[in-house]
């Protein structure tokens, strides 16, 4: 689930990317950094990134998902920090919707 | 004044300010029945109800005003003889 | 997350809460309505946005009280007006009027007498006595890209719940050149309702976009 997940947020890197000069591109890795001022997303790319990740899960894994709950800003750990960390994030998300009988596909 | 009269005046006063001239006044009135009615045009009429009076309104006044009977009693008493 | 603390605005916190009304005013334009529709030069609104809050008064998006702000490190990294529609009793239209009557020039008030009717059809905006109103937001270049508007909105709709229980729907008005915003409230689950549209070709000398849209979502 994870790896389908990381090529979901990458086919939004490549979008996002396709709307940037070579030097602003962010590099397809799991240790790209999405978060805060080291990252190269801004507001608006951020905030992109996870409307449309969110779209892309509930078309593959036919689970809604809300990546920013209220609960996730009481976590110690940030899961918006990189491509993996998200990706991880996403999974017990999925997970959490399993196990509360609100998942009706397989992956 | 009587208030028959602070009535009549603050109609002509609201009818102009928010451009009908079919606008009544009821003391229940308040911004969200009437079109336009936002915090310009409430800025804008306040200005207007003070130059038609010759009043002035202190902050605290204003905004005890919940509604258009509201507005009329403070004017009232804006109006009685110190 | 990330060390950020959210907490309520006070006096201390003016002169970012100006730099806040001021850059929300903007929407990420050049337009500043203080200027354009009242004349007064961006140093003199800072002045006279400083009185209005020091004044507080509840109930509307010019209230201190009405501010939360986020803050790494004891600095400032954004903050979020939002007030119960009504919980004085008045309407935050009328608050809000009755501070810019109170605290403007006269000859600001009377120049924007005369241009606001360039714009009236933004003007009908329905403030629903008893739900929660966001207003005026910034965030701070150096804190972008990292949800300090979700963080805010979410203390907003918990502090309104934990007082008004009642309550069930949050509502905020964006002008439609503001992307950031708006992207930011459609990450938070907000739809837009409703959308203005000023038609006089003037409107775009005045105010940051001829377009206003509302969004909403139930809480």
């Amino acid at each position: 689930m994870k790896k389908t997940i990381i090529a979901l947020i990458y086919k939004y890197l490549d979008e996002f990317n396709s709307q940037r000069e070579i030097d602003d591109k962010l590099e397809k890795s799991e240790k790209t950094i999405l978060y805060g001022q080291e990252s190269g997303l801004d507001s608006i790319g951020l905030a992109n990134l996870i409307i449309k990740v969110e779209g892309a899960v509930y078309k593959t894994f036919k689970v809604q998902i809300d990546m920013t709950n209220e609960n996730v800003f009481s976590l110690n750990e940030n899961p918006f920090r990189t491509v993996n960390s998200l990706a991880e994030y996403i999974v017990s998300l999925i997970n959490e919707k399993k196990d509360n009988g609100n998942y009706s596909s397989e992956e | 004044m009587e208030r028959k009269e602070i009535v009549s005046k603050l109609t002509s006063v609201f009818r102009t300010i928010f451009n009908d001239n079919t606008l009544i006044l009821s003391d229940e009135l308040t911004a969200n029945d009437v079109d336009n009615w936002d915090s310009l045009s409430h800025m804008i009429l306040i200005t207007e109800i003070e130059k038609a009076f010759s009043i002035k309104f202190k902050l605290k006044d204003l905004n005890k005003m919940r509604n258009v009977g509201d507005m009329i009693e403070i004017i009232m008493l804006k109006l009685q003889p110190v | 997350m990330e060390n950020y603390i959210i907490r309520s605005a006070t006096l201390n916190d003016v002169d970012f809460l100006v730099e806040t009304i001021i850059e929300a005013e903007k929407g990420g334009s050049d337009i500043l309505t203080y200027t354009t529709l009242f004349g007064l030069s961006e140093a003199d609104a800072k002045i006279y946005i400083a009185k209005m809050l020091e004044e507080e008064v509840d109930g509307c998006d010019l209230s201190l009280s009405g501010f939360l702000i986020a803050e790494r490190n004891r600095e400032p990294a954004g903050a979020l007006s939002g007030w119960i529609e009504g919980q004085e009793g008045v309407s935050s239209v009328m608050i809000k009027g009755n501070l810019l009557n109170y605290c403007l020039p006269k000859e600001s008030i009377l120049q924007a007498s005369r241009l606001s009717k360039v714009f009236s059809e933004l003007s009908n905006v329905n403030f629903i006595p008893g739900s929660l109103w966001l207003g005026p937001v910034y965030v701070t270049p150096k804190h972008r890209g990292s949800l300090v508007l979700a963080m805010l909105c979410h203390q907003h709709i918990k502090n309104a719940k934990n007082i008004y229980p009642e309550v069930k729907e949050v509502f905020c008005a964006i002008f439609s050149n503001n992307m950031a915003s708006i992207l930011n409230y459609k990450m938070l689950k907000f739809e837009v309702l409703k959308e203005y549209v000023a038609t006089s070709p003037e409107v775009n000398k005045l105010l940051p976009s001829n377009k206003k849209v509302i969004m909403h979502k139930t809480i």
